[in-house]
């Protein structure tokens, strides 16, 4: 199949499934009045559940996925490592932390408070991430340490944040485990477009970064010496990393699986590792992915709608494992 | 003019190299164009760092390394791309790159932000992919070939970089023995057809000194003599070290 038909399949796929996580759910809502709901005669009840519930949590599903599986993108290429993802850098790690601190030592009657200041707190962990991050990769040269210290980053705020979890009050950890699930339903309609709009532009703007990121497979002497300003280039796939990852966990929790996973899937559909592929291949496969797993976490045969991040894991890890084994014989 | 059709120069001048302890001291060297020069030593003695230092991703602790008037430390990393290139030794990738997508990456220095192909770049992936006898594999992918077949495919990205200087760095470590005297007569002829300056690191010295002008010989205590291919080869140290008897 030509790039642009698999283009043209995927954007009809997200098309509908689009269409149907607004259809399904808790309540069933026909097509039709779906597509009632954005005319005049529209029912009040309907109007409610699609435009006020259903909608935001489709956009944001979709912003979610685009940017975790464009970060796994960068993080792979960047590590030149197809297990690499926003979670091994310890970006993720420190802005659950900087959460947990907010969440667990607060004091029980600041609800308000903690709902407003977890994005905050979020994207200033993963800004902090990222501050780490930059100055060591302008001190440290090789991938595979930078990878590591990333892991013992995370590491370190996983056993900060369990010590904080032992100390906490039995609802303080609810609260925190809860978030620490992932929610795609807790993005307000001002947020939200702040968030669709900071996603669409970074990713957007990694067009920038093909040559760069292309090169960056053969390794970072390799791309020097086919003319890429590597410090440059790194110091661009890191910030964008981290502003993906940062504002994703800031708005919806610390989403696992898609980062890793949809960058496999992408190559192996578009059975190329040019990135100008890559790129939009990662942003409309991750849309429908984690619209998928929007529509499943909320089917009616669930008593309630399920963590996200349940469900990213649940139904995407047998698939990328089929996907492996189906693939092995192509791709070697 | 193009680049291609001037007789062009490469040296160091009075230049030292190493990383945290000093590898090569005061070293001088300067080679025109057409040649193959061969570099020999034993191992560790310094020859990838010689040739790393050559192509600008270890700059010398002192002196320069000049192509005809340029300094090549004092440009980009982009122009630096038009003027010197290297093969490394060992090419491990993780991700099925294809051939064909590999080898397009030598027209990099060239290409616009999205590295579009203009029908001159593909002319000159299809004659490289030619050259290296690599055309009939050139949708596969890099993580399912052979060492030896790897290695053709990263010499013909080379050769589509077209850079006045090439340099290799063990090119024919993996490649059988037909394929070597292959490498050595094309290296022999795209030096004199394209007036470059190939600079090659080989333990395979019965080719080296059948097939190139100059040698460059770094001798144990990191002493390093540069003559023509029939000097160099009538010295003690070398009949010592590189012969079998």
């Amino acid at each position: 199949m030509k790039f642009g038909l698999k283009y043209i399949l995927l954007l009809v796929i997200l098309g509908v499934l689009f269409i149907l996580d607004l259809s399904w759910g808790a309540t069933y809502i026909p097509l039709e009045k779906v597509f009632g709901v954005f005319g005049s005669n529209a029912c009040v009840n309907e109007t409610i559940v699609v435009l006020g519930f259903r909608l935001p949590k489709a956009i944001a599903a979709l912003s979610a996925g685009m940017a975790l599986s464009v970060a796994g993108m960068l993080m792979q290429t960047f590590f030149r490592n197809p297990l690499a993802g926003p979670y091994v850098l310890g970006i993720n790690s420190l802005a659950s932390l900087a959460v947990a601190l907010l969440m667990l030592t607060a004091g029980t009657g600041v609800a308000v408070i903690i709902d407003c200041g977890v994005p905050f707190a979020a994207s200033v962990g993963a800004f902090a991430g990222l501050l780490v991050l930059l100055s060591l990769a302008r001190k440290i040269k090789s991938s595979v340490h930078l990878l590591m210290i990333g892991m013992m980053i995370g590491f370190l705020a996983s056993a900060i944040q369990s010590v904080l979890e032992y100390l906490a009050t039995a609802a303080q950890v609810k609260n925190f485990i809860l978030w620490n699930m992932a929610s795609l339903s807790n993005v307000t309609e001002y947020d939200l477009v702040t968030f669709f709009v900071i996603v669409l532009v970074t990713c957007l703007s990694c067009l920038f970064l093909i040559k760069p990121l292309n090169a960056m497979l053969l390794g970072h002497e390799q791309a020097s010496l086919l003319g890429v300003n590597i410090k440059v280039a790194k110091i661009f796939v890191l910030l964008a990393t981290a502003v993906l990852s940062g504002v994703t966990t800031a708005y919806c929790g610390p989403i696992g699986f898609v980062g890793l996973a949809m960058p496999y899937m992408v190559r192996v559909f578009f059975k190329t590792t040019n990135h100008l592929h890559q790129l939009f291949g990662c942003m409309l496969g991750g849309a429908c992915f984690m619209i998928s797993c929007d529509i499943i976490s909320n089917l009616p045969i669930f008593d309630n709608t399920l963590p996200i991040n349940i469900i990213t894991s649940l139904f995407g890890a047998p698939y990328v494992l089929w996907l492996i084994f189906k693939n092995k014989a192509s791709f070697d | 003019m193009s680049l291609g059709d001037t007789k062009n120069t490469f040296q160091a001048q009075n230049y030292s190299i190493g990383y945290d302890v000093p590898v090569l001291q005061n070293i001088s060297l300067k080679f025109s164009s057409p040649g193959v020069v061969g570099i020999i030593g034993n191992n560790g003695k310094g020859k990838t760092t010689l040739l790393k230092s050559l192509c600008g991703l270890l700059k010398p602790s002192a002196g320069k390394i000049i192509f005809n008037d340029t300094d090549i430390y004092g440009i980009t990393n982009a122009e630096r791309a038009k003027l010197v290139s290297l093969s490394f030794s060992s090419n491990h990738i993780s991700f099925p790159i294809s051939v064909y997508e590999l080898v397009c990456m030598g027209r990099y220095p060239y290409t616009n932000h999205w590295a579009g192909l203009n029908q001159n770049d593909k002319l000159i992936i299809d004659e490289a992919l030619e050259l290296c006898r690599i055309k009939e594999f050139k949708d596969k992918f890099i993580t399912g070939l052979s060492d030896g077949e790897k290695q053709k495919v990263f010499i013909a990205k080379l050769i589509a970089q077209q850079t006045p200087v090439m340099l290799f760095d063990e090119p024919t470590a993996f490649l059988d023995y037909s394929s070597k005297k292959y490498f050595f007569q094309l290296m022999q002829k795209i030096a004199t057809e394209q007036q470059k300056i190939i600079l090659i690191s080989s333990h395979d010295i019965d080719f080296l000194t059948a097939y190139t002008d100059e040698l460059v010989m770094i001798e144990d205590d990191e002493t390093v003599v540069c003559g023509t291919t029939s000097e160099v080869t009538q010295s003690t140290y070398f009949k010592t070290h590189f012969t079998r008897v």
